[in-house]
């Protein structure tokens, strides 16, 4: 007789319904129905051993890292910008220049216009300082997560101790009170026996 | 609503908000993929993050040949399984933790049956080891097929590989575990 494939009994153990000449074949083969039921341990266990579900913490709500990389170009061009840093590319030539004040107007100033890019000044000073307080303000809130987090798993991690040790002391309380039963029932087999040898003498 | 393949031809071409799509869409179901491989919810997290980072990375190589969920499943997939590889021990460990947690019964009347708890305890043991018997492979298609509930054909697609090979390779997961159990169990009744 031919035995049934691995792909039959696989079929079979998750279609039970498709196929009826595998049932009648495991009926009659006692070979193909061993392996069979070790498949059924083998995916009894699996189902037992499936994990948990688990409530899952929200995302934390800072940018992603596809977004962190040009979000962080951006913030370095900005900065460099309002620091009066300038790139230029010119004749396959890629160069950086640093002036406080455009060049084309640093020859020939008048009050008047001294007092606009002064003005223009200020404003990019200002803005460079908001936008350092607000890198500071949000450095510190990741710190601050960042702490929380660590504290939270100092916590299960102590919690994870705490119970190993009481399921430890658990196991060997089992143990013992296992061991005591067993003892007491031959203890008890003992008594039994002197009482009969006791009432036949 | 944008299809998926719609969804990666704007981020191919720049538009990087339309990523944050895919994230929603799929962020988890792949987080619950990678927890029943890896068992360890803040390692799933992180996880799930470093693979799509890799999928963002990797999206200009997609050509749409087989479906985007597929795709994503199968980086997911082999990057647990790498991850299972690398840290076989921790991962083990935190698979004894996952079940100390997953059969944990709340319940005040059975703190008297210390006999009882002793023998579920035994028998939690008996799983994990037989568990433990499988590579990350054959962990895969468990999680795929048992956990997951997925077909033949879509775990083939997953995985890359023919359906029956999938078989195959279930076939030899739940025999593994069907045969370490019993002779587990077996050694069991047998030692005093």
């Amino acid at each position: 007789m031919k035995h049934l494939t691995e792909t039959q009994l696989i079929d079979h153990l998750f279609e039970p319904q498709a196929d009826s000449s595998t049932k009648q074949h495991l009926d009659h083969c006692a070979n193909c129905r061993e392996q069979f039921e070790v498949l059924q341990d083998g995916l009894s266990i699996a189902r037992q051993s499936e994990p948990e579900p688990v409530a899952w913490k929200q995302p934390r709500s800072r940018p992603s890292l596809w977004k962190r990389v040009p979000l962080a170009a951006a913030a370095v061009l900005l900065v460099a910008s309002l620091l009066g840093f300038r790139a230029d590319y010119r004749e396959g030539q890629f160069s950086v220049q640093f002036s406080l004040f455009p060049r084309s107007n640093v020859q020939s100033v008048s009050d008047q216009e001294l007092q606009t890019q002064l003005a223009e000044l200020e404003k990019r000073v200002a803005a460079a300082l908001d936008y350092h307080t607000a890198r500071t303000a949000n450095e510190l809130n990741e710190q601050f997560a960042a702490l929380q987090e660590s504290q939270y798993r100092d916590l299960v991690k102590l919690s994870i101790q705490v119970k190993e040790s009481l399921d430890n002391t658990e196991l060997q309380t089992g143990k013992r009170i296992a061991m005591l039963n067993r003892n007491l029932e031959v203890l008890k087999r003992h008594t039994g026996a002197d009482a009969q040898d006791g009432a036949l003498q | 609503m944008l299809s998926d393949m719609e969804c990666v031809e704007k981020v191919i071409r720049g538009e990087t908000e339309c990523f944050d799509l895919l994230v929603e869409r799929y962020r988890s179901k792949v987080q619950s993929l990678v927890y029943n491989h890896v068992r360890q919810s803040e390692t799933a997290q992180d996880l799930t993050q470093d693979i799509f980072f890799k999928v963002f990375r990797k999206l200009d190589k997609f050509k749409g040949e087989s479906k985007f969920s597929s795709w994503l499943y199968r980086i997911a997939v082999n990057e647990c399984i790498d991850y299972i590889r690398s840290h076989k021990k921790k991962a083990e460990e935190s698979l004894e933790l996952a079940f100390e947690k997953g059969f944990e019964v709340l319940d005040t009347s059975e703190y008297s049956d210390v006999q009882g708890r002793h023998e579920r305890k035994v028998e939690r043991q008996l799983v994990q080891k037989a568990l433990a018997t499988l590579t990350p492979e054959m962990r895969s298609v468990i999680v795929l097929k048992v956990y997951e509930e997925r077909t033949f054909e879509e775990i083939s697609e997953i995985l890359s590989i023919p359906t029956s090979t999938v078989k195959s390779r279930l076939y030899k997961a739940l025999e593994n575990l069907g045969r370490s159990y019993r002779r587990r169990t077996l050694l069991r009744e047998v030692t005093p």
